[in-house]
């Protein structure tokens, strides 16, 4: 932690390396957190990469004034997209990408049930509110603790624990309605 | 649910434990059997969300990405700031693309000389990458594949002789890929994609500290090359080379391009091809490999890796010679 505020320290000041780092400490979490929101894997790696940019822009005007390097940055990525949404918006709906490098693909070749499982997890977030799939993607994507994603989402560590727990729940029964018969 | 206060705390400090891999569901469940019948699906929603949620960048993505990030870096380093423009992703490949079938062996090859840890370094993967993807037939490919493995070779060689050995897992991981992806189109002939998860996994470009590798349990010394058949035992937990291996990356490529995959073969034509040209190579000294695993300023966990690496190519040689066995 002591590291990481260091290295946005000399990063705020125009170190290049340090800025480096923590780009490299963060990619694969950014990259996640965009990809489960908006599930294009073609749009998420150049959201990705705007974040970054956007981050590298702002970086000198950043006081940390109790929001952590970590929640600024996907302060940033929610904002771009939210940015994506609104013109997404406009245009016909995006469909999944079916495609998406899921980590352990090679294994999911072998157990197409697993598979259809995680499938229809993706379509039960749909069934889930705004700040329910924020909170599913800071903490599960994104790999924030509750205290970071309290302090990205502006709410306190009781709100998240308790959006999380009602979004896990909320999941659960869509899950089951499925499995029922019933429609996501 | 009896109270659902201590409820909510249980189910929150389970979900943590899942998340940071310090628990599985079944030790939570054991440690409150009280509310093990509501907390199971839960849980098992947590692990399948988890799994959902575990999606990784791809290594070509990896390395475009850093590259326009350091384009960036160095531009604003040198002039007054501008507004943020990301190139897309489909003007670079193109441009790439373009750049190699305009100029062949000109400005983008040039990049070749380039090392890890070159500003450049990043243009070359790509390329080299865009190049196996251009390849059209898997004799190509297989082709592309051993020359990128070479190349990974001398780079490592040349990391460790200018004691800049940061990105040494990174390239002993990506010698791995390449042979696995070799093995892949000898056996498949080519009929998945050399770009799978297995042939490019993420994480092993930006991140090498970030690869997991097993120790070996037993290194042995890499003697002088013979066409013996070796035994290679790969498990979860270690990679025993227990003879002397042959080293697919040394070969010449045209004869193992022409060898391992021809679509217009049968399986069995091309295995005996490729099995011959295994043992025509075998004699070729791989003094880079062995000076790596013998020197000291090489991390054990990068010889880990080179072993892996090699026990690949000893993998694709050792079904040459049961298939072929079995003919």
């Amino acid at each position: 932690m002591q590291e990481e505020l260091n290295l946005v320290q000399r990063a705020r000041q125009g170190d290049q390396e340090a800025f480096a780092q923590l780009y490299e400490a963060h990619f694969d979490k950014i990259f996640r957190y965009v990809v489960l929101k908006i599930r294009n894997q073609a749009e998420a790696e150049d959201m990705t990469q705007q974040v970054f940019v956007k981050a590298y822009e702002s970086i000198g005007s950043y006081q940390s004034q109790g929001v952590p390097f970590t929640a600024w940055l996907f302060r940033i990525a929610h904002n771009q997209m939210v940015d994506y949404v609104r013109k997404q918006s406009r245009k016909p709906t995006v469909p999944l990408d079916e495609s998406l490098p899921i980590a352990d693909e090679t294994d999911l070749e072998h157990d197409v049930e697993t598979k259809i499982e995680m499938e229809k997890v993706v379509l039960a977030t749909k069934q889930l509110t705004k700040a329910q799939r924020e909170v599913i993607s800071l903490r599960f994507a994104g790999g924030l603790s509750i205290t970071e994603a309290a302090k990205t989402m502006r709410k306190s560590e009781g709100a998240i624990k308790a959006l999380q727990h009602s979004a896990i729940l909320s999941l659960r029964k869509t899950l089951l309605a499925g499995e029922n018969g019933g429609k996501y | 649910m009896g109270n659902t206060k201590e409820f909510d705390n249980i189910f929150n400090e389970c979900l943590e434990h899942l998340l940071t891999g310090q628990e599985t569901i079944e030790q939570c469940l054991q440690r409150y059997p009280k509310y093990a019948k509501e907390l199971e699906p839960l849980l098992r929603t947590v692990v399948l969300m988890h799994k959902v949620a575990d999606v990784k960048p791809t290594d070509e993505f990896r390395a475009r990405a850093r590259y326009q990030m350091q384009l960036k870096m160095a531009r604003t380093g040198s002039q007054a700031k501008r507004t943020a423009r990301v190139v897309p992703r489909w003007a670079i490949a193109a441009c790439t693309a373009m750049l190699v079938f305009v100029l062949g062996g000109g400005a983008v090859l040039a990049s070749q000389n380039v090392m890890p840890g070159n500003l450049l370094y990043a243009v070359k993967l790509t390329t080299e990458n865009l190049q196996v993807r251009l390849a059209g037939s898997s004799d190509g490919k297989t082709e592309q594949y051993i020359a990128m493995a070479n190349a990974r070779i001398s780079e490592m060689a040349w990391m460790v002789n200018n004691n800049k050995t940061q990105n040494l897992q990174a390239a002993a991981q990506r010698l791995n890929n390449y042979y696995s992806s070799i093995g892949e189109l000898a056996t498949t002939g080519g009929t998945k994609t050399a770009f799978s998860s297995a042939a490019v996994p993420a994480g092993t470009l930006a991140t090498p500290s970030a690869t997991t590798m097993v120790p070996t349990t037993q290194t042995q010394s890499l003697g002088a090359l013979t066409t013996e058949p070796v035994t290679t035992v790969v498990t979860e937990t270690s990679i025993v080379v227990t003879s002397t291996p042959i080293i697919l990356g040394t070969m010449n490529s045209n004869n193992i391009a022409a060898a391992s995959v021809n679509s217009n073969l049968s399986n069995s034509n091309r295995t005996a091809q490729l099995l011959n040209s295994l043992n025509s190579n075998a004699a070729v000294q791989p003094s880079e490999i062995q000076q790596l695993l013998n020197s000291d300023k090489v991390p054990d966990s990068v010889k880990t890796t080179l072993q892996k690496a090699l026990a690949q190519s000893n993998i694709v040689y050792q079904s040459a010679i049961d298939n072929a066995n079995h003919q």
